[in-house]
């Protein structure tokens, strides 16, 4: 579901209240990308939408998906402490037989594995004691033994009201590509002015370095 | 605070859109895009704050939206008037790799994007904390009132930059043009505006 504010707004900039001009599928679908893009962390120091989770562990388990929604971790914490992201050779080094010796884990690994998995390092020799309620709004007291996942999310309503300034970026970021791609109301300056608004825009609600 | 309100920047646009009657420019539309780059004009330079007190939780994490719903970005949090440390989130594991269950008195927050922070240590009791923040401003009207959140000084900056994005419509780069390169030094930013001339410029030749 497209921002129906964004949607408004990409409408009256562009002047399609008065004639059509655009194609509506197209822009919502556009719309959607660029979040994901944002989340997948395509817009270097661009960083948006966050969330935290737990997640069930259990017991010998190495390999577990990404929550629901989430895109990149950022943190992942067991029990108590942040696990070290780590990269494969470095698993390695921990030990050749890591997978299968389960323990306390403490780190993570991403890159040798589906992009929405990662792989703990050791798996845990416990099961979570339980994790209902999120990291935002704990059960008391706080689960003991689980996983809890932060990172970036993809809402595609974008309904957060802290995005609200981002607005007319994402409007101008939507309609450089609508009037970029082949079709009967291409208009590859205007297509060139909206990126550069949207560069202009986003430069505006993400000041360098205040929100990473 | 300032002292200017909806309609009066509306008519100020719509002279220099060249469209008192409306026409084009639909009164809405023009209302539209002044409160959204108000906003992005104060998310730039941070020039309107607002304080609003949160209680702390069994958490050292916090959705910002849950604090309040006018929040553009925290920029600091205090413990009655003592500031916390501003500690970027990639540090928190430096500072404590069991930061997320540490208790104590809360001596540093994070942002962790824009949507949510945390602050750490996490109390033992419930404490009420301030989250000082860029404001998202509020929304004018086309009316006498409410005014304008940004400083007055700013109003050139606002205009400028709403006159540049409501000829968009009209397809006036050279018009764009001008009026970016009036805004955007004061906004700190530059722009390369030999992109928007390739192809050439269909409004004037």
């Amino acid at each position: 579901m497209a921002n129906a504010a964004v949607t408004t707004l990409i409408n009256r900039v562009v002047g399609n209240s008065i004639s059509t001009l655009i194609d509506s599928t197209a822009t919502d679908n556009y719309q959607h990308d660029v979040i994901y893009e944002i989340a997948r962390g395509a817009f270097p120091g661009f960083l948006a939408q966050t969330d935290a989770t737990f997640i069930a562990l259990t017991r010998g388990t190495v390999e577990y998906s990404f929550p629901t929604g989430f895109r990149l971790p950022l943190m992942i914490v067991f029990d108590d402490t942040q696990l070290a992201h780590a990269r494969f050779d470095e698993a390695l080094n921990f030990s050749q037989d890591w997978r299968n010796t389960a323990t306390k884990p403490i780190a993570y690994i991403q890159d040798p594995v589906d992009r929405d998995k990662f792989q703990l390092i050791p798996p845990s020799n416990y099961a979570s004691a339980g994790v209902a309620g999120t990291p935002l709004a704990p059960p008391t007291p706080w689960p003991t033994e689980a996983l809890a996942f932060i990172g970036t999310e993809s809402n595609t309503g974008w309904a957060e009201s802290c995005l609200v300034d981002t607005h007319l970026a994402l409007a101008f970021e939507v309609i450089a590509r609508e009037f970029s791609r082949d079709s009967d109301h291409k208009d590859s300056d205007l297509a060139t002015l909206a990126k550069t608004f949207a560069g202009v825009f986003w430069q505006m609600s993400f000041a360098e370095g205040m929100d990473v | 605070m300032g002292t200017l309100a909806g309609n009066a920047l509306i008519d100020e646009l719509s002279r220099r859109l060249r469209d008192l009657t409306s026409t084009g420019y639909p009164r809405a539309d023009i209302l539209d895009i002044v409160n959204r780059t108000q906003r992005a004009i104060n998310a730039r330079l941070g020039l309107v704050h607002t304080s609003t007190a949160f209680s702390t939780g069994e958490t050292p994490l916090y959705s910002v939206d849950a604090i309040a719903t006018n929040i553009v970005r925290v920029v600091d949090v205090r413990d009655d008037d003592r500031p916390l440390q501003r500690v970027p989130w990639p540090q928190l594991v430096h500072q404590d790799p069991k930061w997320i269950r540490l208790r104590g008195t809360p001596e540093v927050w994070s942002p962790i994007g824009r949507t949510m922070i945390a602050v750490i240590p996490t109390p033992y009791i419930t404490r009420s904390l301030t989250a000082v923040s860029i404001k998202m401003t509020s929304n004018l009207a086309d009316a006498g009132a409410p005014l304008l959140d940004i400083p007055d000084d700013f109003k050139p900056i606002l205009l400028d930059l709403a006159e540049a994005v409501l000829l968009v419509r009209a397809r006036e780069f050279k018009m764009i043009e001008a009026a970016l390169t009036r805004v955007l030094p004061a906004l700190g930013m530059s722009v390369d505006m030999q992109n928007q001339r390739r192809g050439g410029d269909k409004a004037h030749g």
